[in-house]
């Protein structure tokens, strides 16, 4: 039997349509039925560099990637010295040339001669897919929808010639019949359903904003938030919403508030500079009441850092972001669907709550492809609340926009509606909104704001354990974190199994993936997602059954670990940090584990 | 219920201007320019900024959102986009405007969005008690400038002309009367509607006083001057420097398609109204 996970990885310059070829194999092999997870690496250029774009396939759900390289297509030299290494040792290389290494499989394919027959050396990336392809045991027929689904509307001539390259690569090997990696045909593979999709967590929360009722978005272009604004921007018209590109994130942050305050749903999205201009806004957001969601899609910092790698490294600045006291909600998804469903939960308590809602991805999320089965399934209905409505304010002799209720929140008159008119103010205020600074109304306002917080804590559902109750190993950690560790679970549960030849057990999968318990487990995996509030009872109650506890981080100093210190007095001293700009790649994950397991 | 006058714009909070601030006169101007645009309250939504003119949130009765430094113009943006029926305001001192926002008072007259930007411009910071701002001319000695101040001053007329504002004038407080006007087609305009406003700041600008800004004011408009040129326009606004006559009035007016404009998915019923329908408001 072949593997049952393959890592195909192409690498070559920018500019070289590395990830766009990479992603057209991607969804042919998830629209045969397999398992995918697609993870770029890129510097910030254009032309030139290297870029690699890896594709791990499977048949049972990933969601992480892997340092191994099972087919590494070489487009450029680089690749081969900066990825030959990462080669298993049965693994195989495609490139167009000989080459000295003598302990790999070499596959030999004339990229630049094919492609050119083909059309154009510009195809000579689908060249190497259609190599790929075979090696894999792919249909050709497969990857040719997928070629004509991406080309179709850029012309006869272009879509022949992308055809005739994958073609010919795929024909070159299989001509020579050249051994594959793995086959396909005998995965047993279920065909999908149209409702299986990849996404990126960017485009899952494009889409979740969209359901969520989102009508102004407004954004400054940043990495790897933008492609939000670029999948909103291209739908404004058919989806009735407007997507404004500011001068600076401060006006876009600005903006997003002065449309909450008239009555949509908005938001803005950025990345850790952009949200370092915002900051300030983010307070008025918080003494005005607005409604705000704010995205803030990680990268390397500080200042511009490595622009176009990935870290957790913002959670406790955007827990305690801008000056003053005020409550906030913070959500940090942990893959593509979490990210569709939590948008939109985001937009609803934002609206709630009337407090700002930050949202928090990174570059890991935004930017890797995902399985999402049933994508449609987590669609919420948008109901739309905290407003006074003309009838209320007709039958009161006073309308007080900051009136003091049980919950904190008091009903938003909204501009242009008749009868009463108010201050909504940024200086701290009375009841009506006019500026005060009596020493009791000031009292009475920060109250007012704050009550509000054990209501939130109360709405926001708890940390997932995923695993057993009890396990040797309890590892802790927040969003994106999340598809690494459970692939790591998974791998560790799957070799104990082969040694023991136990019956398989009950962790759940990634795709529909489930907290159960799963007795003779030795890990178990305790993620946060909703953030702020802090969930410490939650928190606490597991770490102090826990045996031995694992932080893992995409950071340098533990910042979840300092949180829980805080919140709950635990110390978590197993740290497993990681801020080289990569995220965490499952064998470190899986050997960090039974580092912990054989002590 | 509401008077019949201009005192229907003012809420039960007193001005807590100093006796004999030019806030007063735009005040009373704004007021005036309101009721004779026969708006009511509810109508209007003035964004206003942190400073002694921003302090005006508390006393005139519309709705009102009390901004932060610099940062009115966004956020009277964002809420004219979603509500196109609004009157849009956005108020704000030269400090604020001209020096913490800038760039959005450059990129808002480019964008041409349909808001009036009223600027009450004294040439100082006075809500932190007098130091040099973006206005404050060469030479001059306040707290941060002991020794004079050594850059020059802005010419807001000429950014907003240059970066594409649809309506640019200047008005002086001491003259309510002409303010009243400006400030009434400024919001009547369609489009980014630039009025700068000479403010004498009694307490920290002892050189720009209410006599001083009537020996070199004129106004345009009683000098046969068609405000319809841009060139001509940029001409008056750089006047000052050049012959130290200051022309107050409408220097520069052109119809000219609206940021909301250009946007099919604005057109027809504001998007605000689309939203909340349900929900038993603005029906």
């Amino acid at each position: 039997m072949g593997k049952r996970e393959v890592a195909i990885k192409i690498g070559g310059e920018a500019g070289f349509g590395i990830k766009a070829a990479g992603l057209i194999l991607g969804k042919a092999l998830f629209q045969s039925g397999a398992e995918i997870f697609g993870y770029s690496e890129y510097p910030s250029l254009i032309r030139g560099g290297h870029n690699t774009y890896q594709m791990n396939v499977a048949n049972e759900p990933i969601s992480s990637t892997t340092k191994r390289v099972d087919i590494l297509i070489a487009l450029d030299k680089k690749t081969i010295e900066a990825d030959m290494k990462y080669l298993t040792d049965d693994g195989a290389v495609i490139f167009d040339g000989a080459l000295e290494q003598r302990d790999k499989r070499l596959i030999n394919l004339p990229l630049m001669e094919l492609s050119k027959k083909a059309g154009g050396v510009i195809a000579r990336n689908m060249v190497a897919l259609g190599a790929g392809a075979y090696l894999v045991g792919l249909e050709l027929s497969k990857l040719e929808e997928q070629v004509e689904k991406n080309f179709k509307n850029k012309g006869a001539e272009v879509l022949t010639m992308n055809r005739q390259a994958v073609e010919l690569g795929y024909n070159f090997l299989k001509d020579k019949k050249v051994k594959k990696e793995t086959d396909l045909a005998e995965w047993s593979l279920k065909s999908r359903n149209k409702s299986d999709i990849i996404a990126t967590a960017n485009e899952a929360t494009a889409e979740g904003m969209i359901w969520a009722g989102c009508k102004f978005y407004a954004a400054y272009p940043m990495t790897p938030a933008t492609s939000i604004m670029h999948i909103l921007a291209e739908r404004q018209r058919e989806e009735g919403l407007v997507v404004h590109q500011t001068e600076d994130e401060i006006s876009a942050i600005g903006a997003a508030i002065g449309a909450s305050v008239a009555g949509v749903r908005a938001a803005t999205g950025t990345s850790g500079g952009g949200f370092s201009l915002m900051v300030e806004h983010l307070g008025l957001a918080a003494i005005t009441e607005t409604p705000l969601v704010v995205v803030e899609s990680q990268r390397t910092g500080p200042a511009t850092g490595l622009p176009t790698w990935t870290e957790q490294s913002d959670l406790k600045f955007i827990i305690n972001a801008s000056h003053g006291e005020f409550p906030r909600m913070v959500i940090a998804p942990g893959d593509a669907k979490e990210a569709a469903e939590m948008i939109q939960q985001a937009f609803s308590w934002a609206e709630e709550w009337q407090v700002p809602v930050i949202f928090i991805l990174d570059k890991y999320l935004s930017e890797s492809d995902f399985v999402w089965l049933d994508w449609e399934s987590k669609k919420m209905a948008v109901k739309r609340v905290g407003f006074i409505s003309d009838k209320e304010l007709e039958n009161l002799d006073n309308y007080k926009r900051y009136e003091i209720t049980g919950s904190g929140v008091s009903k938003r008159a909204v501009p242009g509606q008749k009868g009463r008119v108010g201050v909504i103010n940024s200086d701290d205020h009375d009841e009506y909104g006019f500026s005060t600074d009596e020493s009791e109304e000031r009292i009475k306002m920060m109250d007012k704001r704050f009550s509000k917080v054990k209501n939130m804590e109360a709405e926001l559902p708890e940390p997932k354990l995923y695993g057993p109750e009890s396990a040797e190993v309890t590892i802790v950690g927040w969003g994106s974190v999340k598809g690494p560790i459970l692939d790591a679970m998974q791998e560790i549960r799957k070799s104990r199994n082969q040694v023991r030849q136990l019956p398989d057990l009950d962790i759940p999968s990634s795709g529909g993936r489930i907290a159960l318990g799963a007795k003779n487990s030795k890990v178990n995996f305790l993620h946060l997602n909703y953030l702020w509030p802090f969930p410490g009872r939650r928190v606490k109650a597991v770490l102090e059954k826990a045996k031995k506890v694992l932080l893992v981080e995409n950071n340098k100093t533990g910042q979840l670990g300092d949180l829980i210190r805080e919140q709950t007095g635990i110390e978590i001293k197993n740290r497993f940090l990681k801020y080289d700009g990569r995220p965490f790649f499952r064998e470190e994950i899986v050997e960090k584990i039974n580092s912990l397991i054989i002590q | 219920m509401s008077g019949q006058g201009i005192e229907k714009f003012n809420t039960k909070v007193l001005p807590t201007w100093c006796p004999g601030c030019g806030n007063f006169g735009i005040w009373q101007a704004l007021k005036q320019a309101l009721l004779d645009l026969e708006l009511e309250p509810h109508q209007v939504l003035m964004v206003y900024d942190i400073g002694c003119f921003g302090n005006g949130a508390n006393f005139t009765k519309t709705y009102a959102f009390h901004s932060l430094h610099g940062r009115t113009l966004p956020v009277a943006l964002g809420a004219k986009i979603v509500n196109k029926d609004l009157k849009v305001i956005a108020l704000a001192g030269d400090g604020a405007a001209y020096g913490e926002g800038v760039q959005h008072f450059i990129h808002t007259a480019r964008y041409n969005v349909d808001i009036t930007f009223i600027v009450a411009d004294n040439q100082r910071f006075s809500l932190t008690a007098g130091q040099a701002s973006p206005m404050t001319r060469e030479g001059v000695v306040t707290k941060t400038t002991p020794f004079g101040e050594i850059k020059k001053p802005l010419n807001p007329l000429v950014l907003s002309l240059e970066a594409g504002a649809s309506f640019v004038g200047r008005g002086f407080a001491g003259d309510p009367a002409q303010l009243t006007e400006l400030i009434k087609q400024g919001i009547e305009h369609r489009g980014f509607s630039h009025i700068d406003i000479l403010q004498p700041c009694v307490s920290f600008n002892k050189e720009n006083t209410y006599e001083w800004y009537k020996n070199i004011i004129y106004k345009l408009e009683e000098h046969k001057y068609t405000p319809d040129n841009r060139e001509e326009a940029l001409i008056k606004a750089k006047e000052f420097e050049v012959s130290g006559k200051m022309p107050t009035g409408i220097l520069f007016k052109e119809e000219r398609e609206t940021y909301e404009d250009k946007l099919p998915q604005l057109q027809g019923e504001a998007l605000v109204k689309r939203e909340l329908k349900g929900l038993g408001v603005l029906i």
